[in-house]
Parts: C-alpha cells; sequence; structure tokens
C-alpha cells in the first residue's frame, strides 16, 4: 500500500519545509505511523492518495514546527541527494522571506509534482488558493534568486 | 454574449493585476482574451517583463529542485521492518526527550546515587575517622555488668566464725570459708545491706500508708522469683490502741521466743510519736503465737504480706518488718 516512492516523497517535503535532518526523520516516522494506523482503521484497502499524502505531511508539519526551536542546528548531509547545479542556499534563504503557506504550497506543488486539485483536497481549502499561495510562494523565489545572482555578480 | 463584449471598450491591464495573474499566464491557464491583454501589457512594461523572468527562473530552479532523490539508506530506515528499531533509537536520544522527563530522570538518577550512598557507606567508621579528626581522643567504653545476689553470711555463720580464736586450728575446707566469709567486712556490708533494705522497705510500705490495716492472717502478693538465692521478707502494719504498750509487749515476746533484732534499729524502734517498727527475726514456730499475740491486741484484722527479698535467711527463721500505729 505504501511504497518507497510515497516514503520518499514523505522525507523530501519533511526535508524541504525544515531543513533539518533530525526533525526530517522525526516527521517522516510521526506521519509514516500516522498512515499506518488510519489505513488499520479502515475496513476497504485503499492506496495512499496524493490527497493523503498533503493532508498527513500538513498536520505532522503543524506538530513538527514545535519543537523546530530545539533543533536549531541544521544538517543536510547524507539524507538527500541534489543535481550539482543546484544552491541550496536559495532554498534557505527562502524559508525566511516566505510564510509556511506559501513555501508548503510550493513544495507540494512544484517539488513533489502534487495537483492544485489534490493540494486544496488535502488542505480543505479552494484551488483558487492554492494557486494563489504558489504563486505568492514562486514570485518570492524568484527575487530571492535574482537576489542571489546579483551578489554572485 | 458576443454582441455585447464587441460593443465594450478593451478593458486596461493594471501592473497589480498582472502581478497577480502572472503565475497563470506562465503556466498557461488563462483564456485567450486574457493572455493576449497580457501579452500586450507586458510589451509596454519593462519592469513586469523582468518580474516574469524571475518567476521563470523560480520554476526552473523548482524543477532542478525536485530532481532530488533521498538517499536509499534512509527510506530503508523508515521502511516498516526498521520502524520498530528506530523508534527505540529516536527514544534513545537524550536530546530530544521532553524536559520533563530529562529532569525526572537526572532526579531519579541522583536519587538512586544517594541511596546508595546511604546504604554502602559504613557512617560509623566515618563518624569515628571524623571524630578523630576533630581531635577529640577521649573513648568512652561502656561495659554491662550484671550484679550476682550476694549471699552474705548469716548472723550464727560469723558467730560460729568469730569464736575460733588466733591460733585456733580448724581443718584445711573450713579456714577457706571463713577466709572467704571475713575478707568483705561483714560489719560494714551488712550496714550497707540493711540501709538498702530499710530505704525499700519503707518505700514499700509508704505505698501501703493510705490503706486501713485489717483482716486475718494471709499471703496476698506472690513473690516475686528472682534467679539464684532467693530469700522473703513478711511485711506488717497494724492498728492498735495504747501503742506504746502494745510494742513493749511484743518485744518481751519476741526476746521470749528467742528473737532479735534483724536491722540497725533496737526492736520496737520509735520511728515517730505515733509509730513504732520492728525489724526482727524470730524461729519459725514462735511466728504463729507472736501473731496471734497481735491479733488479741487489736480490733482490726492484721494483714501480712510475703515479699521476695535478696535477702536469704538461715532455715527455720523467719524475718519480719512490722510497723506498730496508734488506732485513731
Amino acid at each position: 500500500m505504501l511504497e518507497d516512492i510515497d516514503r520518499e516523497r514523505i522525507a523530501l517535503f519533511f526535508y524541504f519545509a525544515f531543513l533539518n535532518e533530525s526533525l526530517t526523520r522525526q516527521c517522516s516516522l510521526k506521519a509514516l505511523r500516522d498512515i499506518r494506523r488510519a489505513k488499520r482503521l479502515q475496513t476497504t484497502p485503499s492506496y495512499f492518495t496524493d490527497r493523503d499524502l498533503v493532508a498527513t505531511t500538513s498536520r505532522v508539519f503543524e506538530s513538527g514546527k514545535k519543537k523546530q526551536a530545539k533543533h536549531r542546528s541544521v544538517s543536510l548531509v547524507g539524507v538527500v541527494n541534489f543535481p550539482q547545479s543546484v544552491d541550496l542556499g536559495v532554498w534557505q534563504q527562502l524559508q525566511r522571506s516566505t510564510s509556511d503557506d506559501e513555501r508548503l504550497a510550493l513544495i507540494w506543488s512544484k517539488l513533489l509534482s502534487v495537483s492544485d486539485e489534490d493540494i486544496s483536497d488535502g488542505l480543505g481549502v479552494t484551488v483558487g488558493t492554492v494557486r494563489h499561495r504558489v504563486a505568492r510562494g514562486l514570485r518570492a523565489l524568484g527575487v530571492t534568486l535574482s537576489e542571489v545572482t546579483a551578489v554572485a555578480k | 454574449m458576443n454582441y455585447r463584449r464587441e460593443l465594450e471598450p478593451k478593458r486596461e491591464m493594471s501592473s497589480f493585476f498582472f502581478k497577480e495573474l502572472m503565475y497563470d499566464f506562465v503556466s498557461d491557464q488563462l483564456d485567450e482574451d486574457r493572455k493576449s491583454s497580457m501579452e500586450d501589457f507586458l510589451a509596454k512594461n519593462q519592469e513586469l517583463k523582468e518580474e516574469l523572468g524571475h518567476l521563470s527562473q523560480a520554476m526552473d530552479y523548482c524543477q532542478e529542485l525536485s530532481q532530488a532523490s533521498v538517499d536509499p539508506r534512509f527510506i530503508e530506515q523508515l521502511s516498516p521492518r526498521s520502524m520498530s528499531s528506530k523508534l527505540l533509537s529516536a527514544a534513545k536520544e537524550w536530546r530530544d526527550w521532553p524536559i520533563s522527563i530529562k529532569w525526572g530522570m537526572e532526579a531519579l538518577t541522583v536519587s538512586a546515587a544517594l541511596l546508595v550512598l546511604f546504604l554502602v557507606v559504613p557512617w560509623a567508621g566515618v563518624f569515628d575517622q571524623i571524630s578523630g579528626w576533630m581531635g577529640s581522643s577521649e573513648a568512652i567504653d561502656v561495659v554491662q555488668v550484671e550484679k550476682e545476689a550476694v549471699k552474705l553470711p548469716t548472723p550464727e555463720e560469723l558467730r560460729r566464725q568469730s569464736s575460733f580464736g588466733p591460733g585456733e586450728s580448724q581443718s584445711e575446707d573450713e579456714s577457706i570459708d571463713v577466709a572467704a566469709a571475713a575478707e568483705p567486712e561483714p560489719s560494714t556490708v551488712e550496714a550497707v545491706v540493711e540501709v538498702e533494705e530499710d530505704e525499700s522497705e519503707v518505700a514499700d510500705e509508704a505505698s501501703d500508708e493510705s490503706t486501713d490495716v485489717v483482716a486475718a492472717v494471709q499471703e496476698e502478693r506472690p513473690a516475686k522469683i528472682k534467679k539464684g538465692p532467693q530469700g522473703f521478707v513478711f511485711y506488717g502494719s497494724l492498728r492498735v490502741k495504747d501503742h506504746h504498750a502494745v510494742s513493749d509487749a511484743l518485744v518481751e515476746l519476741i526476746q521470749k521466743e528467742g528473737g532479735e533484732k534483724a536491722g540497725q534499729v533496737e526492736l520496737g524502734w520509735r520511728k515517730s510519736d505515733g509509730e513504732r517498727y520492728f525489724h526482727f527475726q524470730i524461729p519459725e514456730p514462735a511466728y504463729d503465737r507472736v501473731i496471734e499475740f497481735l491479733q488479741a491486741k487489736s480490733d482490726n484484722t492484721i494483714r501480712i504480706r510475703k515479699n521476695a527479698h535478696r535477702r536469704v535467711m538461715p532455715e527455720g527463721t523467719q524475718r519480719i518488718i512490722l510497723r506498730l500505729n496508734e488506732a485513731r
């Protein structure tokens, strides 16, 4: 029911949301535990959908946010492999310039390729709201990218 | 509808509105009319063109980020078979524990350490050591000494001992006995014993002071039996009319029956104006006659108490302590 690709997407979500290895591990484990418990309560077997992914990760993110203050040390080694050209510093910069809603919408929509409809179902908001958050997140990311590029030049 | 749209003038695009629709424009979510109006507006506005370029860069960046992959070992750690072991290892991470549990564990550890310290350390030795350091070199040894009942020589034995003059020979055994009996200075020991007896006897008697003396001769309290040689003494008190005359007569009777004083004071000692005190020993057959005499002199019943006493009387001899008070 829960494939390795689902586990990977869950781990990626928490990695980009917190940029912290310890929190990524803890929140991933909690999310997977919640999913298993929810599946156990279901009478008919069902597949893990993108809507489930959004609903679970957003719920666990809220609980993980409370622990974020205790995990100030950022460890980015060994958990996620990136293409050579990617500068993760831009994403770290984005964490400080956007709201959680915008950033999470960006992760679901652009990094995990979840459709706007599934995001809106999982969050219980309209598709317009989702697109608005994604658009704002992208604009903020674009500004951050331009700033970083300007500094580099 | 199309007729109306043709009649309406084309609405101007604002900068704010352009920015709001920029994402939809890039992701090709706009209808043709809106798309063409945005293209027209974009052609006139260089700043917005740059902003649109930033947006495209952001989307490209996201496209690159989405190529990221999680390390397979990490995925393995998240798999169900290693989940329980991971939970255990996560629980082992001390820094992730709630602060209340951390403090509780620390308090528990400190308490356990103190308990072990309290139980293991020989505190008596430590205190001795400390007192040694403090300079108190005096040591107090407390020894428990058990008193043994000493059988004192009877007056008869003492008389027999004193009857041997200097140079008079005796058998070897007898000489050893006499030496042993003479060694503790009989007169001194006797005096001490008598004083002790008097004090205890008077104390005993004082407790009976409030009760009227009456009734037939009876032994009220069972004698307390102690270890070792055990003697007895009879205590009695009586109220009579003209107690001085009765006392004098009693002295005569005791002497006539072969009795003699057993304490320090003479027979019929005037303890106070209203009381005469008798402490005497008498041969056992004469005991009943003395009691009969007293009974005859009093309207009340004489009460005699037999108490255990460390002083052992010779066989066939009774020791009696008697108080005669004036009847009111």
